[in-house]
């Protein structure tokens, strides 16, 4: 049976972890996409009218600190993308983030298990358990 | 309306509003249109227009809507894995797009 860790391969584990510390160092977004998210977050009603950019870095904070949270992989045309689950005052939230740490997006899908199977996103375990795979 | 189709309704309202972020999120909305399709039958004549009203929005997107999600993913493959049915044309957005691309010339 494949050990999860052996989905990715050495190097690609090693980018991994590189954007796993980036994104809890600094949530970084493409230009210009931090505002067009929250605005779409608001508007969503997903977060306060009132919620600042702050604010949502603080729920994209939390759910990538909860080391209980499940993180996945996802790949298109060769490039990663990672994705974390985790509930924020009882809503489950999906934060999804490329190679090097940036920003695509964060968000709480309506349906979240049909998204993550439908869309081929393949679980790799908890966050605690991928930051053990330097050890 | 039920509860339940005036929030998906409303979701996919807003969501036309904000076309421009990942296309993570856009194939989200394909999800909620197909949830929508479900609840068809229980929707009444003014709901269906609401919907179709919506559609019309969606469609004037289309080349943008599939731009973004290029980004992340291949609609036909999605298709293949979410098991899509035919009739959920809002799923067929590229051949859409090409289809109007071969009209135009």
């Amino acid at each position: 049976m494949t050990r999860k860790h052996e989905i990715l391969p050495p190097e690609e584990r090693a980018k991994l972890l590189d954007a796993l510390h980036d994104i809890r160092k600094t949530v970084q977004w493409k230009p210009g996409k931090d505002i067009l998210h929250l605005k779409k977050r608001q508007k969503m009603k997903h977060l306060t009218l009132s919620a600042s950019l702050l604010d949502y870095h603080e729920v994209i904070s939390a759910l990538i600190e909860n080391e209980r949270n499940i993180i996945y992989l996802y790949e298109f045309k060769g490039t990663h993308y990672y994705a974390v689950r985790g509930f924020i005052d009882e809503k489950e939230w999906l934060v999804i983030f490329g190679t090097s740490g940036v920003m695509e997006t964060a968000f709480p899908p309506e349906n979240i298990d049909h998204y993550l199977e439908h869309r081929g996103f393949v679980p790799l375990g908890r966050i605690e358990e991928v930051l053990k795979w330097t050890e | 309306m039920d509860r339940v189709s005036q929030e998906l309704m409303e979701y996919l309202a807003e969501a036309m509003n904000h076309p421009d972020v990942s296309g993570f999120e856009l194939i989200e909305i394909l999800d909620i249109r197909s949830q929508l399709a479900a609840r068809e039958p229980v929707l009444s004549d003014d709901d269906k227009a609401a919907l179709e009203t919506l559609d019309r929005q969606f469609l004037k997107l289309a080349d943008l809507w599939l731009t973004r999600i290029s980004e992340v993913a291949d609609l036909a493959q999605m298709r293949k894995k979410a098991h899509v049915l035919p009739s959920h044309w809002w799923w067929y957005l590229d051949e859409i797009t090409m289809r109007k691309r071969e009209a135009i010339g």
